[in-house]
């Protein structure tokens, strides 16, 4: 370049070749329509997963026999799209296979190891929790107040994040064993 | 001129293979899950809703202008050294130099490393005698977590060296769930480079014990810098290699952590000079530099509002009695003391420091936010660098003799008040007093405004810094026992705004200005304060997330100038960047960055093109990756892809530095 290019510093631009590169690096950028999914969704049912590895099931749980499935349950409207089907395809919960069910209503034979109960039932809460009472099932949802309603696990988004609600009270009636590490990165304890 | 090298086969091959991996994307969805169930908890919980990046929170949340690297950005765009990390920033520049050192300039201050504190997990790394941090492979790369970029002055909270930013390099936690397991990778490319690194974490939740170590292998050739290649500045002979060895690991028992960093750097100290048509030898020279950090924390909660954090630590940072600074062919009085045909010249230079913290966090109420700290360092430092000759070119020069020590002490205290005025406003204060034996007593004042409303962020910044003289400064050459720390004051405004879940936004503005300049008067023969600096600048960047895109371009505008109104050599008014990286599926990602750099001024003419101007280049480089393929990583790096011919400045012999032509690495990871 000339001494005057060092005025003008953008007349490198004009190189054909850098452009056609540029153009190559700008592509996918333009060119990308993501029909996104929503991260909020994809994030919880990670979360799903994770917690699992810091709860202990009640001896008397299905989650501890090695021959049956882990049946994760979600009850009312599914939130998680495709999410939770690409969850339990990838993952092992508590090493075993993960089996999906959607419900609309929940009944002495669902048979579920652990139940989403989806803002559409928050109507029917109680109901559903008496119906579980003290069952080996852990109950998780995504919705203001669940968690002093007896859901044992509640996500809420505060600040741009998702936070963990946790109800040990309800948890404990079940037999289940929440981790103290899983307990320190809750937002919220609720123990009565 | 710029050699053009653009291949139209490589071009259409990219064009054609970005199409191909664009149709491909839509199974990319899988490898985000897998990635976030990767992710430990305290990660998942720390992830934003609305981008993936963490930078617009911190944006929102840091009393500053702060930008984040992730490890996965790390990863993915193939970084390989500290300057590979920071060239995809707004605001930084660099002076290469292709040997035992290169440096990094941040919103326009050209320097040797001391305008920017660096830190791992909150120790400083800074070297003790110049103040300087090393540039290098010798950063164990595949350990970290992420590294915190603060723009602008922070001395109020960190003291000397913190004025054009702080680096905070933040490595896995003991605890970590990505950590719990362990990963070890090997990597070979051109220029001879060889790349090895493992980590490896355990954490007993029961028994509130836990250990990590991780370690690094780096040994490169960097460039061909051979005759005309190097501007004939060397002969076809010339050596110049580097050979890093690093360990870091942490130790948790309850709440007390224990942390290590080993730095064993070696390099060739050629491209130090020119050595054609010069007295110097190109080859079998040593620069053997060796870090050791070890620290100790321990955090104390009273309270829910009150807490104390304690901090003891101890640096080493010693220029080995191996090392070989200068070999000269022949006896003209100026170095050699014996023999006539020449000799060798090593160097010793032990320094250790020791420093404790005590840092009190205090929450009376929602609104306020209180924080005090008192720091005390000792530091035994070398007097110079203590000497010794061999009495020829080939006989390796004797072990230099312990130098002479030099005893300083420095303590400094701060506080920073952050009061909510009110759901859309914060106000910070900070103010902190350092007391040294050697430059007396620096006060540092710092004030932040910052309004947050939904998807905006506004901010403004005034701080002041300092820039201590080391000890070794005072007694250069005829010695100047008056040096006074050298200033900045600084205005910076800034604003951000997220567009929408995927595309954010954000401008910072900037005005620094440095006096008492810490310079050496070449006449006098020592170090004095003399004249100023003024920078000023703006820095957009502008982020594209989602979940199988991530994309980036920032442009910075740096206008840097003495007291009299003199363009600063060394510095482009006109840098930008640009980056993408595309999740095609559940295995394979690509990323295609760039770097422009804006033609600057050279200190002195080259003698090669007869201009003092260093001509501007656009530099591309990409990486693939193939992951989770029965447990290996597989990733091919390619730098400089089109093999463009640039060079930084210098302040050095060597009229300007050529940087690397086209280089590649291919990698392997084995994750247990």
């Amino acid at each position: 370049m000339s001494e005057n290019d060092y005025l003008n510093p953008f007349n490198f631009f004009k190189s054909l070749n850098s452009w056609r590169l540029l153009f190559t690096l700008l592509l996918p950028i333009a060119s990308f329509h993501v029909q996104a999914e929503s991260v909020e969704y994809r994030i919880k049912a990670a979360f799903m997963e994770k917690i699992t590895r810091f709860i202990n099931w009640s001896a008397l749980s299905s989650v501890q026999n090695d021959k049956i499935p882990f049946r994760l349950c979600v009850l009312g409207e599914n939130p998680f799209g495709g999410e939770l089907r690409n969850m339990a395809s990838i993952s092992h919960i508590k090493e075993k296979v993960t089996e999906l069910v959607f419900l609309d209503n929940v009944n002495m034979n669902s048979r579920c190891d652990m139940l989403f109960i989806a803002q559409s039932k928050q109507h029917d809460l109680k109901s559903v929790l008496e119906q579980l009472s003290a069952s080996p099932v852990l109950t998780v949802g995504d919705s203001p107040d669940f968690v002093n309603q007896g859901v044992m696990i509640n996500f809420i988004y505060t600040d741009n994040r998702i936070q963990l609600e946790i109800n040990t009270h309800t948890a404990q009636l079940a037999k289940f064993k929440i981790s103290s590490r899983l307990l320190k990165l809750a937002s919220t304890v609720k123990t009565q | 001129m710029i050699r053009q090298k653009n291949n139209p086969r490589l071009l259409s091959f990219l064009l054609f293979g970005s199409l191909f991996f664009h149709l491909l994307s839509a199974s990319a969805e899988e490898a985000t899950l897998a990635t976030m169930i990767g992710m430990s908890l305290e990660e998942l919980l720390d992830m934003p809703v609305i981008t993936a990046s963490k930078t617009p929170q911190r944006l929102r949340e840091s009393a500053g202008t702060v930008r984040v690297i992730t490890a996965e950005q790390i990863r993915h765009r193939g970084y390989l050294t500290l300057e590979d990390l920071f060239s995809d920033l707004p605001g930084f520049q660099f002076r290469n130099i292709q040997g035992f050192n290169s440096y990094v300039f941040l919103r326009g201050a050209p320097n040797q490393n001391n305008l920017i504190l660096l830190m791992v997990d909150g120790v400083e790394i800074n070297e003790l005698n110049s103040g300087g941090f090393y540039g290098g492979g010798q950063f164990n790369l595949e350990n970290i977590k992420r590294v915190e970029v603060v723009y602008g002055p922070s001395s109020t909270l960190y003291g000397t060296n913190a004025m054009s930013g702080v680096i905070n390099i933040i490595t896995r936690d003991v605890d970590d769930e990505d950590a719990q397991q362990t990963r070890v990778s090997v990597a070979s490319g051109n220029f001879d480079t060889q790349l090895t690194d493992f980590r490896s974490a355990h954490y007993d939740n029961e028994r509130q014990f836990g250990y990590s170590l991780s370690g690094r292998y780096f040994s490169s050739e960097k460039a061909d810098l051979a005759g005309a290649e190097g501007d004939n500045n060397w002969t076809e002979q010339m050596e110049n290699f580097e050979d890093d060895i690093s360990l870091d690991g942490k130790i948790r028992y309850v709440n007390f952590d224990f942390g290590l960093v080993f730095q064993n750097k070696k390099a060739s100290r050629t491209t130090n000079f020119k050595t054609i048509d010069s007295n110097s030898l190109d080859r079998d020279t040593l620069w053997h530099i060796r870090f050791l950090n070890l620290w100790g924390k321990h955090d104390y909660l009273f309270s829910d509002q009150l807490s104390l954090k304690s901090k003891v630590y101890f640096q080493d940072a010693t220029v080995n009695n191996d090392t070989v600074a200068f070999i000269q062919t022949m006896n003209d009085n100026s170095n050699c003391t014996t023999g006539p045909e020449g000799c060798q010249l090593g160097f010793y230079r032990p320094n250790k420091s020791w420093g404790i913290e005590e840092q009190l966090n205090y929450q009376p109420n929602t609104n306020l936010q209180l924080v005090f700290g008192l720091v005390y360092e000792r530091d035994d430092l070398s007097s110079s660098f203590s000497r010794a000759y061999s009495s020829s070119i080939t006989e390796p020069p004797p072990k230099p003799n312990e130098p002479e020590h030099l005893d300083n002490r420095h303590a400094g205290a701060y506080m920073q008040a952050e009061y909510r005025l009110n759901e859309e406003f914060i106000m910070t204060l900070g103010l902190r007093r350092d007391d040294s034996d050697i430059y007396g007593k620096a006060d540092t004042p710092r004030f932040v405004l910052l309004y947050n409303q939904k998807a905006l962020t506004w901010k403004l910044v005034y701080s002041e810094a300092f820039r201590a003289p080391r000890r070794w400064d005072l007694t250069f050459g005829t010695g100047n026992p008056a040096l006074k720390p050298e200033d900045m004051k600084s205005l910076e405004t800034s604003i951000g705004y997220q567009f929408n879940k995927h595309f954010n936004s954000e401008l910072a503005l900037y005005h620094n200005h440095i006096s008492n300049k810490l310079i050496i008067d070449d006449i006098a023969n020592r170090w004095v304060n003399q004249g100023g600096l003024n920078t000023q600048g703006a820095e957009i960047v502008f982020n594209y997330v989602t979940d199988q895109l991530s994309a980036y371009l920032n442009y910075t505008y740096t206008d840097s100038e003495d007291e009299n109104g003199t363009r600063t050599t060394e510095i482009a008014q006109n840098t930008l960047n640009i980056g993408t990286t595309l999740a095609v599926n559940q295995h394979t990602r690509i990323n295609l960055r760039a770097n422009y750099l804006g033609s600057k001024q050279n200190p002195d003419v080259i003698t090669t093109t007869g201009s003092d101007i260093i001509d501007s280049a656009f530099v591309f480089h990409t990486t693939l990756d193939y992951d989770n393929y029965y447990g290996w990583d597989f990733q091919l790096i390619v730098r400089n892809l089109l093999d463009e011919e640039y060079y930084h400045s210098s302040n050095r012999p060597p009229d300007r530095y050529r940087q690397p032509q086209r280089n590649w690495l291919v990698k392997a990871a084995y994750t247990f």
